[in-house]
């Protein structure tokens, strides 16, 4: 009897202690689960041309991100810190902004908005640093040094368009869209089409693609090609020459303020053709009118992509939250960085971690949803560490043309199309007298 | 050749008027003040906060107010900062390209780093010879050579235009004669920046204005300077009019000229400096004097 007692004794001693050490265990690993991110604090530098408009909104896309993920409790309760520091748009300085941000300021990652010309020396600090930078560079040279060398850029993101994907929008999408609209808004067998660049890396890319395009096309001639300084300021002796040879419509790929001084003097002679293609200033509405006025803005047609239009529901609220927040519609920039920071902290949770070669792998995998993104039906980077931009499953691509009244008229993709294309009236009327 | 021309002599003469002021200061004083080109600017910011202000202000008062501020930095900055240190130019040189980049950062933080929209006063456009051109830049060119023609009248007829040539030519005859050097170059300095201010005004609606533009303006004020030599105010009419209608022949008939035509003042800066350094029209000895 006593062996009995003893031996059930020592049973319930065994499932006790079994039971705690399984209880422990329990929560023991809740806590290392909860703990798994080194610091309770990620920080994220934002470094831009602070001064610039891309500049400001980069900082507000990521100041928006942030709200929204500690307001949700962060990541594993780890809260995101935001550090700026202005590059001032120039390389030299971008170079320095980076490294205050990284042996100073100690961030985690970097995300931000630069010239083409300084984004080549941000994918080299990237490699130099062994820390993630997601940031905005447009230039195809980008990619081709990532395929050259995937394991030294490995750190490198890009949460925006190449020059490549902007031209293919451009002659895939809004061309044929302008040639048959002008075709029948102005009874024409062929419209005279001009390409007209300015001199940055990536819209150099830009004016060849758009060259061969019209040339390709059966209902168009390539009557005028032209480039300028990105910093030119009279274009009378251009429009003259493109008058002269009777162009109806001029495929843009603008970057920097020779866009805003060829849109006004275009307007103030009444220049007889539509203005296209891409002027990435006009990408910022606000700004854009704020520079040309209202009526010389009205007609330009852009392709733009991300934040500053109405698109997918979610882009819908981000815009009113914007408005709420800081008036006014915001600049590309913003969304860009708002998704730049968004995928950055779904990186970290994937991995558990913010060690720089785990959140490398999991940026490699992370995959934003349409209600989590900004301007995009998905937020992604495709294998060349570049974001995917897709009608379907990627960044939306749409075109909008400023209204004669003010305000915008979106005319793809036709899902958010609000109307169709206006031709200004003295086109209207000069083709007619011909 | 209709459009090189007419648009060319057009450039020329907004050309024209931006140097003119900066010909006026130079020829007198000899002071290279850089600031000449916040002058220009402070008038445009000056014309856009007023006609966006709401306020209903007659524009010819507008243009009043802008001339009146650039004619207080004018005389502020001469008074205080450059007139005290005008025997070296260095000197000069330095603190007025210093106060260019302070009025740079101001603008920048009260309106921004992009370009701003000012409303032309003569709007729509003429045909010249069967070339489209804007009114107000006609308005430009009937401006500028009106105020040509009212610069030679005040320095040949006037007083104070005749004692400002006399301190050009010959300071120190005109220190001997009893002439305050002083005053007269604050007068140069009042008139330099009205012409800048016409400037800001008139071209403002047509090349917008923005806080980095003060560098565009000085390049192209000193390649007309130097171009019609150094301190000669007549001299820059024909260097401005080259310059303009070379910049748009370069547009037009060099394959794909635009990119570079800026650069046609460089190139031209250079090229007199190497073979004829004392320009088209100028005299030898000017940077003695200086």
């Amino acid at each position: 009897m006593k062996k009995r007692r003893k031996k059930s004794q020592k049973l319930i001693s065994v499932l006790l202690a079994f039971t705690f050490l399984l209880f422990v265990f329990t929560i023991g690993s809740a806590e290392a689960f909860a703990q798994t991110l080194e610091r309770k604090v990620i920080k994220i530098g934002v470094a831009a041309a602070l001064k610039k408009p891309y500049g400001v909104a980069s900082l507000r896309g990521a100041e928006m991100a942030a709200k929204e993920i500690n307001d949700a409790g962060g990541v594993f309760g780890a809260k995101i810190q935001l550090v700026s520091a202005d590059t001032e748009a120039t390389a030299p300085k971008a170079t320095e902004a980076i490294e205050k941000l990284y042996y100073s300021d100690k961030v985690d990652t970097i995300v931000g908005a630069y010239s083409s010309e300084e984004a080549t020396a941000f994918q080299e600090q990237s490699a130099k640093l062994k820390l993630n930078i997601i940031f905005h560079g447009t230039t195809g040279i980008l990619d081709k040094k990532y395929d050259a060398d995937p394991v030294k850029y490995k750190y490198y993101w890009t949460y925006i368009p190449s020059a490549f994907q902007y031209a293919k929008n451009v002659m895939d999408e809004q061309f044929p869209l302008l040639v048959d609209g002008l075709k029948k808004g102005l009874g024409l067998a062929k419209i005279n089409v001009a390409v007209f660049t300015d001199a940055a890396l990536w819209t150099e890319e830009m004016h060849g693609i758009y060259i061969d395009g019209v040339k390709k096309h059966p209902y168009c001639n390539l009557v005028y090609t032209g480039k300028v300084s990105r910093d030119a300021v009279d274009f009378t002796a251009e429009l003259t020459e493109m008058r002269k040879k009777d162009v109806q419509l001029v495929l843009l790929a603008c970057g920097y303020a020779a866009g805003i001084s060829l849109q006004k003097q275009a307007y103030d002679v009444k220049f007889p053709a539509l203005i296209a293609g891409m002027n990435a200033l006009a990408w910022g509405v606000s700004d854009f009118i704020k520079a040309v006025g209202v009526d010389a803005a009205a007609y330009l047609t852009t392709a733009g992509f991300s934040g500053a239009m109405p698109t997918t529901p979610n882009t819908v609220r981000l815009l009113k939250e914007y408005e709420r927040i800081y008036g006014g519609s915001p600049h590309f920039d913003v969304g860009l960085a708002y998704n730049g920071v968004k995928a950055y902290a779904k990186a970290v949770e994937m991995a558990r971690s913010l060690n720089q070669d785990k959140v490398a792998q999991a940026l490699g995998k992370v995959r934003l949803t349409e209600n989590e993104a900004w301007g995009a039906k998905a937020f992604w980077f495709e294998d060349n560490h570049r974001l995917r931009v897709s009608q379907t499953d990627g960044l939306i691509f749409y075109t909008f043309q400023f209204k004669p009244t003010g305000g915008t008229n979106m005319l793809l993709p036709t899902e958010y199309k609000t109307g169709d294309l206006l031709i200004p009236p003295w086109m209207v009327k000069a083709w007619e007298k011909k | 050749m209709d459009n090189i021309i007419i648009n060319g002599v057009l450039l020329g003469l907004g050309y024209c008027l931006i140097a003119l002021g900066m010909a006026l200061i130079l020829g007198v004083a000899k002071i290279f003040d850089l600031i000449y080109a916040g002058y220009y600017t402070i008038a445009a910011y000056v014309l856009f906060l007023l006609l966006s202000s709401g306020l209903s202000v007659p524009l010819w008062l507008i243009f009043l107010i802008g001339a009146g501020a650039a004619i207080i930095l004018a005389l502020l900055s001469h008074q205080f900062l450059i007139l005290p240190i005008r025997k070296k130019p260095t000197a000069v040189m330095v603190l007025t390209l210093s106060v260019c980049m302070i009025i740079q950062e101001l603008l920048i933080l009260k309106e921004g780093s992009e370009p701003i929209h000012i409303p032309a006063v003569l709007k729509g456009a003429s045909s010249v010879l069967g070339v489209l051109v804007t009114n107000q830049k006609l308005l430009v060119g009937g401006v500028t050579i009106g105020l040509i023609g009212l610069l030679w009248l005040f320095f040949s007829r006037t007083r104070l235009g005749l004692a400002i040539r006399a301190t050009a030519e010959q300071p120190e005859a005109m220190q001997l004669a009893g002439g305050n050097i002083r005053r007269i170059c604050l007068w140069a300095a009042i008139l330099s920046a009205i012409v800048a201010a016409i400037g800001g005004l008139l071209i403002g609606p047509i090349y917008p204005p923005h806080p980095h533009a003060w560098l565009d303006l000085l390049i192209i004020a000193f390649a007309v300077m130097v171009l019609g030599g150094l301190g000669n105010l007549w001299g820059c009419v024909p260097a401005a009019l080259i310059l303009g209608i070379s910049e748009v022949a370069f547009a037009i008939y060099v394959p794909y000229g635009g990119i570079i035509k800026r650069s046609v003042g460089l190139i031209i800066i250079f090229v007199v400096l190497v073979f004829r350094p004392t320009g088209l029209f100028g005299t030898k000895g000017w940077e003695e004097e200086a």
